[in-house]
């Protein structure tokens, strides 16, 4: 008998549940206009989503873009939306690294988003920060002289802003792995061509 | 009679198209709303996702520009779904989220102590290398997305196997079984109860999971 009851209530909330679940969002006031204006008013909504559409496609890069994608460690350099060159890259590692001493902390990731080529530079100097001084264990320097550590960023530097960079590695056999503090890694012959083809406002599409 | 057939043809054809023209005008309505929305989203630089449930494919897209497709294998509704507003990402669950590994450096002090036992020498075998990193492959290929609005978007592998085909049927059923009593509950609590499952090949759940992150915008198109 328990059971009857129980399969009977069980059947009801279902049906009630169907019924609100068929239940239409509140829909923006109906349409009472004559059929001449609702023609009128279609007219006008048609030309509008196409100055719409025309207007977003115009927002689209013109040219050399290039798009990140930091979950398969690529890059691919497009021209008018054509792939040109897909480059195996290194990213963000997504650790965390706290100090010990001073409690601060550091997320290793490629911040996604759009960015743009904002500097070029030629065999790049990385001058460290306090974060790799004290993931390897090792003092601060007092002296900025001593932050300097040349030919760690390869040959070439395509700058993105808020320090992050697309840069050369020494440590290849990682490429296509997620490793680095942020900066995307390149090969050489890969970092070579982007830098010749992405000028200063190139866009970089990261994903 | 003849004549009284066209007239009847003819009143048919002038009410069904008045339906449709009406339809039409919604359509039109909902897909203005939608571009207006998508292009305030675009003109910020920032990365959106947009969630096309009828051309069944997910895009991530940046200044109005599709920079990754997703396709999708099949989508299933339950409540009523707008399509033509933004929403943000207020979190995502799954059965097992990822966690970032935390680098844990000795202070000075630490260091600075004799280790009491000294730690075995383990040969590192190259072949085992573990890399410390979160990766595409520590994603879930199953989770759930919810949204500011209270909407969910349930995310679920496409089956590849016999036995995963066999599951995933049953679990289908369950979903459709389990979705009223989801209405119901949220209706006493005065709440719509809204859900979209989406199917999607693993790999693919998995670049999903890695891309959404909290407070991301997307756009629905149904």
């Amino acid at each position: 008998m328990s059971a009857i009851v129980f399969v009977t209530l069980f059947l009801l909330i279902e049906v009630a549940g169907c019924v609100l679940a068929r239940r239409q969002e509140a829909k923006p006031e109906a349409e009472t206009a004559p059929p001449g204006a609702r023609d009128n008013r279609a007219r006008i909504l048609e030309s509008k989503n196409a100055a719409l559409r025309k207007k977003l496609a115009g927002l689209a890069p013109k040219g050399v873009y290039v798009v990140i994608d930091t979950a398969n460690n690529r890059v691919y350099m497009k021209k008018d939306g054509q792939t040109v060159r897909e480059m195996v890259a290194s990213c963000g590692s997504g650790n965390v690294l706290e100090d010990p001493v001073g409690g601060r902390k550091w997320t290793f990731e490629t911040p996604r988003g759009e960015f743009q080529v904002r500097s070029k530079i030629t065999n790049p100097i990385w001058i460290k920060p306090d974060w790799a001084f004290i993931e390897e264990g090792e003092p601060i320097p007092e002296k900025s002289a001593e932050r300097a550590k040349p030919g760690e960023m390869g040959d070439y530097a395509l700058g993105l802003g808020r320090g992050y960079f697309i840069h050369g590695t020494m440590y290849k056999r990682l490429l296509g792995r997620n490793v680095s503090h942020g900066c995307v890694r390149l090969g050489d012959e890969d970092l070579k061509a982007l830098y010749e083809t992405a000028g200063i406002g190139t866009r970089v599409f990261i994903f | 009679m003849r004549n009284l057939t066209l007239v009847l043809v003819i009143l048919c054809s002038v009410l069904c198209q008045g339906i449709a023209r009406a339809d039409d005008l919604e359509t039109l309505e909902a897909t203005n709303r939608r571009l207006r929305a998508e292009y305030e989203l675009a003109t910020k630089s920032q990365l959106y996702f947009v969630f096309d449930l009828q051309a069944k494919n997910v895009q991530f897209k940046s200044s109005g520009m599709a920079i990754a497709e997703l396709p999708l294998q099949r989508v299933s509704y339950w409540g009523p779904v707008s399509g033509d507003k933004v929403r943000t990402v207020a979190g995502k669950l799954s059965y097992k989220t990822p966690e970032r590994d935390v680098l844990k450096i000795p202070s000075p002090e630490e260091s600075a102590k004799p280790d009491a036992e000294p730690k075995a020498q383990v040969k590192a075998d190259p072949k085992k290398f573990e890399l410390a990193a979160l990766e595409l492959s520590d994603m879930p290929t199953s989770f759930q997305v919810r949204f500011d609005d209270g909407l969910l978007v349930a995310v679920k592998p496409a089956p590849e196997e016999f036995l995963h085909r066999i599951w995933w049927t049953l679990n289908r059923g369950f979903w459709y079984l389990s979705r009223p009593l989801f209405s119901v509950w949220n209706f006493l609590h005065q709440r719509t109860y809204s859900e979209i499952l989406l199917t999607m090949p693993p790999k693919d759940a998995q670049l999903l999971y890695w891309s959404l992150t909290d407070g991301s915008s997307c756009l629905l198109i149904n």
